[in-house]
């Protein structure tokens, strides 16, 4: 194992990418000086440092040069950093003595009429880099032993289908459902588009198939209790509804399928005190059921209680499908009955537009509302209705009368996934639905691995997508339990018992459980547990608490670097500021890669230093920075209540207010300490940001010390 | 032991989806893409809606896992030409053409791209920009060999130049290079072929072609795209100047009974309204327009994107059809007369640029690889389910499953989802060969 006494042999790799670097940087001055720092053997220059060639001349350098640490100055190491520490693997170096500098999207993209300065930022930052890199450590990555059975909860069509998948692919399945029995809101619906099969025929199939499947343990009329672990090694507690029974299982993986509820317009155009006033839904059971009186005219309101300004703001996606599915059941069971649909825009989607061309063949009333001047609906003595609604293409007021009023009324997550959601510790959206890792590329993953999402408990969805979903999660959720075993990351907390006074402050900062206190001893780090935000080694009062990777002692070494003393001196006339900016790996530093990426031009003067999480900028690090001279400092993580670990930043912004009052203490003005919060798609607010910080700190003046020292 | 190989066929954000899934789970994957590079339509996107995440920023990191993947084979350049078998036990021909480019010696310096004195139109800048007879198909593009195109190449068409040759340093020039034929073992197939755009030029009222300020949303994102034709500045064919005002026209050849398709392409009012809001960023001073049917919104965060659109970055929503786009002959510029939906009323809206949302449709080689497959397509083209209500991704033959815009009109997500969906049919056939032995 390599130490901190051996002989450093670093290697610097700055990459011209085409001229999206190279167009602005100089990049052989870079490369020339990068060769005078302390430790560094080798430096190099490529036109791609991700091609082939690139990969290669990393590989032979290291061998060559015998290299123990690696720096790559080029893009962001959100999409690049994978690569390379790969290919430091394949050279034969441990993948966390790689450090990569991002001068791309946060020097030359957004500095692009600034030529020296964007070169002097990159010199900058490779020269933290090499500060740093020279601390890294190698790091061993667990191997976690993963169960090869899952606990799926919810028993409708998503929970049943993704059951069946992970039974089919040799896993053990745990189904549970509270109710006495499965279906979930398949049980209350009639006939399903597309091919208007009938729902209780499909919902026999399902369940005769989960039945009579081995792999399956159905645990029915039963409740999720607790759930504690990790992935791969999960520890739930279920309870039986009726009976309070407890019983343990242990599974690998979790999948949720808890379905949704069909909001209830109670109070909104008559709904709840007139009987001819009912839901989509409730229609559908009437049909089912043979129950329903023959109407002669029916109005359907769509986006009751949906697509509002406020509250219920997303649209329910089949809301839309399902009322022209039931008109046109109704259609057909009376043909004389009159149907006016009063819609806002029809959302009949990809095929599912073939349905408004028979709806419109049927003769169907459409009335497009402005949701401005929503319909009025008054009740007769008879029970009957009269509709007014302002037609706005004869742009006039007109009446229908009509004898049953369908109001089309959203999902809306259930009550059991809102108690899910802490249990679990997985998010919900400001919709209310479970909240998946990526919109776009992890559709049916939770950022908590392991766990994974499907059906109408993560949005509106109709059958088709439900079971789509549900075999989605259930290949997500295979790859770890085919797999057996998954490799676990390194940036864990850890704890120097020589330094620990044992004030668990490290327990009660932990979010996840993952420090546990001993009755008279130093704390307990649970690995597992442990998500790598390092909340605990900034709270720690001792610097006991250490995050890997991300060290005291690294974050203070690259900020010690960045203020050579050369460079400090000040005049007042050449003033030009230094500021200091720490950006969450999550939301700031992606703001910034996207302020890059969009070339959004921000002052050259800010330097940004990557931690897991705004958390983890300990008190300690903004000192420093003041200290060796920073004239700003600025800490930026995710929105807050966007933290990926869960409120990493609302740490940090009461760290940072309370620094503000002990900066004034030391002379230092509390205003060169700003938080600033961006999510990763706000690279226009991260640069006003940035540009707004410098332009006040211009106007502060340099940090006393700078002044003083430049005399 | 069953046969662990699953063969997949297209290599867009579909096709790579469901190879990791499944190659990540320790199967072994065949993917074969027809074009130089993986990556697919997602690729030529300059950033996916409603996150603003730039695509192909959150694209490379997955093509590049794809590329050196111990379990991925990628068969680029490639075609399926025969299938023989059944579900655990097919037979693919796969034909690989060459590349003339040996690609265990080409660094991808991007020399002879640099030398070679041809240039032709970029397919992958819709036309809109150019590459050479020897490309890479753009800086991201996965594998990082350059490709030459013997359409356009000197050497092929004239017999001269062999520029590229002269040039390359790793001397991985090939002008012999044969077709290659290869029989691959597999116990199911994946298809993902993805889309292409409806081409409106039969729909005279648009103008497109014959009017050099109309342009599809697709060349409208390389326009808009950093790494485009134009470096990301949005300017109009006709004299390179800045828009002031853009007009982005919704259901061009979609959610028609005449010319075009009856179907919803799902994803053009959301793409619209992001390109919309990208306009605006470039340019704050600049006027968007959105001429829509009905706003589609139905996503999840869809509806919240549009109500940023309209409310912060001052996007301007009209329930409108089209009915014709007239150019002024001295300026370029446009009028667009369309009948406001709302009263019914005809208006005119005087623009520098117009943008289409042309309908998406199923690919036309659809036709011969369901030939080859044995499979069915639907009336529109694209391939058909199994079952449409329950089982999206199977199809009418056993161990072949289909996913993404292939099946139906979908978004990213969507298809993510789906190439997902496949993979777990694909390792269930895996399983049920293993119980079986």
């Amino acid at each position: 194992m390599q130490t901190s006494k051996e002989e450093l042999r670093i290697g610097v790799f700055v990459c011209h990418c085409g001229f999206n670097i190279g167009g602005v940087i100089d990049v052989p001055a870079v490369v020339k000086y990068a060769k005078t720092l302390p430790g560094v053997v080798c430096a190099e220059e490529n036109l791609y440092a991700c091609s082939s060639v690139g990969l290669n001349l990393i590989k032979e350098c290291t061998k060559k040069h015998d290299l123990n640490r690696v720096i790559v100055a080029s893009c962001t190491p959100a999409t690049h950093e994978p690569l390379f520490r790969k290919t430091c693997e394949e050279a034969g170096l441990n993948k966390y003595l790689f450090e990569m500098v991002n001068i791309r999207e946060h020097s030359s993209w957004v500095h692009m009429h600034y030529p020296k300065e964007a070169t002097e930022k990159a010199k900058d930052l490779i020269r933290m880099a090499v500060a740093k890199a020279s601390y890294l450590q190698p790091q061993i990555e667990e191997e976690l032993e993963i169960n090869p059975s899952a606990l799926v909860i919810g028993g409708g069509i998503a929970g049943m289908s993704a059951t069946m998948s992970l039974a089919r692919q040799g896993f053990t399945v745990h189904l549970v459902e509270k109710e006495v029995e499965l279906g979930g809101m398949l049980r209350q619906l009639y006939k399903l588009q597309p091919t208007e099969r009938d729902a209780s025929e499909v919902l026999r199939e399902a369940v005769t198939a989960v039945k009579v499947n081995s792999n399956i343990q159905l645990h029915m009329s039963t409740l999720v209790k607790e759930i504690e672990g990790f992935i791969g090694d999960f520890d739930i507690t279920l309870e039986k509804n009726d009976s309070n029974e407890l019983e343990q299982i242990n599974v690998g993986t979790i999948i949720v399928a808890t379905g949704a509820d069909a909001f209830k317009p109670v109070g909104m155009y008559g709904y709840g005190e007139n009987e001819n006033v009912v839901t989509q839904l409730e229609l559908e059971q009437f049909l089912k059921k043979g129950e329903l009186k023959k109407p002669n005219n029916v109005v359907m309101i769509q986006c009751v209680g949906a697509r509002e300004k406020t509250g219920r703001t997303y649209c329910s996606r089949i809301c839309c499908i399902v009322a022209l599915n039931n008109a046109l059941l109704l259609k057909k069971l009376y043909p004389d009955v009159e149907v006016n649909i009063l819609f806002r825009d029809l959302q009949t989607y990809g095929e599912h537009e073939d349905l408004y061309s028979e709806a419109r063949a049927n003769f169907f009333n459409f009335i497009r509302y402005d949701p401005d001047k929503p319909p009025k609906v008054a009740s007769k003595r008879d029970g009957k209705l009269t509709v007014t609604v302002y037609d706005t293409y004869i742009g006039a007021e007109i009446e229908i009368d009509s004898d049953l009023l369908v109001l089309s009324t959203p999902l809306v997550q259930h009550e059991e996934g809102r108690k899910l959601s802490p249990i679990l510790k997985v998010p919900l959206g400001a919709d209310g639905f479970f909240f998946e890792a990526h919109p776009k590329l992890r559709p049916v993953d939770f950022t908590s691995e392991g766990i994974y999402v499907c059906g109408t408990a993560h949005g509106p969805k109709d059958v088709t997508e439900s079971i789509a979903q549900a075999y989605a999660a259930a290949s997500r959720a295979g790859i770890p339990m085919a797999l057996r075993k998954i490799k676990a990351g390194a940036v864990k907390a850890s704890v120097d018992k020589d330094i620990c006074v044992n004030c668990d402050a490290c327990v009660v900062s932990c979010i996840f459980n993952a420090v546990e206190a001993e009755p008279f001893g130093l704390p307990n780090i649970i690995e597992a547990n442990c998500k790598g935000c390092g909340v605990c080694a900034a709270e720690c009062p001792m610097g006991a608490m250490q995050l890997k990777h991300f060290t005291d002692q690294q974050i203070v070494a690259a900020i010690e670097a960045l203020f050579e003393p050369k460079k400090l001196a000040v005049s007042s006339e050449s003033f030009e500021p230094i500021v200091l900016c720490f950006a969450c790996q999550w939301c700031s530093y992606g703001a910034a890669d996207l302020a890059g990426v969009l070339r959004i031009q921000y002052p050259p003067n800010i330097r940004i230093i990557r931690v897991p999480c705004s958390g983890r900028v300990d008190v300690l690090h903004i000192l420093k920075a003041f200290r060796n001279g920073a004239d700003g400092v600025i800490v930026t993580g995710c929105l807050i209540g966007d933290c990926h670990y869960i409120d990493g930043n609302v740490k940090a912004k009461d760290r940072v207010d309370v620094m503000k009052k002990s900066l004034k203490a030391l002379g230092i003005n509390p205003e060169r300490l700003e938080i600033g919060f961006a999510s990763s798609s706000e690279g226009q607010k991260f640069a006003a940001m940035m540009t707004n910080f410098v332009d006040k700190i211009r106007e502060l003046g340099p940090n006393p010390s700078r002044v003083k020292g430049g005399d | 032991m069953g046969n662990k190989a699953v063969l997949i066929i297209g290599g867009g954000i579909a096709g790579m989806q469901a190879s990791l899934d499944l190659a990540d789970r320790g199967l072994t994957v065949y993917l074969v893409e027809k074009s130089p590079t993986i990556g697919g339509r997602m690729a030529q996107l300059d950033k996916t809606f409603p996150t603003m995440d730039c695509s192909i920023c959150i694209l490379a990191p997955k093509m590049i896992e794809c590329f050196r993947h111990p379990n991925i084979k990628l068969l680029m350049l490639s075609e399926v030409k025969g299938v023989t078998g059944s579900a655990g036990n097919f037979k693919v021909t796969v034909l690989k053409n060459p590349r003339f480019v040996d690609a265990d010696k080409c660094t991808g310096c991007g020399v002879c791209t640099e030398k070679c004195p041809v240039k032709v139109l970029s397919e992958f800048d819709m036309g809109m920009g150019s590459r050479k007879a020897i490309y890479m198909p753009f800086p991201q593009a996965v594998p990082r060999i350059a490709t030459i195109d013997k359409n356009h190449c000197l050497f092929f068409q004239k017999g001269v130049c062999r520029v590229c040759e002269k040039f390359c340093p790793a001397h991985a020039i090939n002008f012999n290079q044969e077709p290659e034929e290869t029989t691959l073992d597999v116990s199911s197939i994946i298809l993902a072929t993805g889309l292409e755009l409806y081409d409106p030029t039969p729909i005279g009222e648009y103008g497109y072609k014959r009017h050099k300020n109309v342009l599809l949303s697709l060349e409208f994102e390389r326009l808009i795209n950093a790494s485009g034709p134009t470096h990301g500045e949005l300017l109009r064919p006709s004299d390179s100047k800045y828009p002031h005002r853009i007009v982005f026209i919704q259901c061009v050849g979609s959610r028609t009974q005449q010319e075009g398709v009856p179907y919803c392409s799902s994803v053009c009012c959301m793409y619209a309204t992001k390109e919309a809001i990208l306009v605006r960023e470039h340019n704050p001073k600049s006027e968007v327009y959105i001429l829509y049917m009905d706003l589609r919104v139905f996503g999840k965060r869809f509806q919240e994107f549009v109500s940023r659109a309209r409310d912060e970055w001052g996007v301007k929503y009209i329930n409108g059809r089209v009915a014709t786009v007239v150019e002024a002959p001295s300026t370029k510029n446009l009028s667009v007369r369309y009948e406001d939906v709302t009263d019914g009323k005809i208006e005119e809206l005087h623009t520098d640029l117009v943008v289409l949302c042309p309908a998406l449709i199923p690919r036309e080689d659809n036709g011969l690889l369901a030939k080859i497959l044995g499979l069915e397509l639907n009336e529109y083209g694209f391939f058909k389910t199994g079952d449409p209500l329950l089982m999206s991704v199977k199809t009418n033959v056993p161990g072949v499953f289909i996913c993404g815009y292939c099946q139906a009109p979908k978004d990213i997500s969507e298809s993510v989802t789906q190439a997902s969906a496949a993979a777990a049919r694909a390792a269930e056939v895996f399983a049920s060969a293993v119980v079986e032995g």
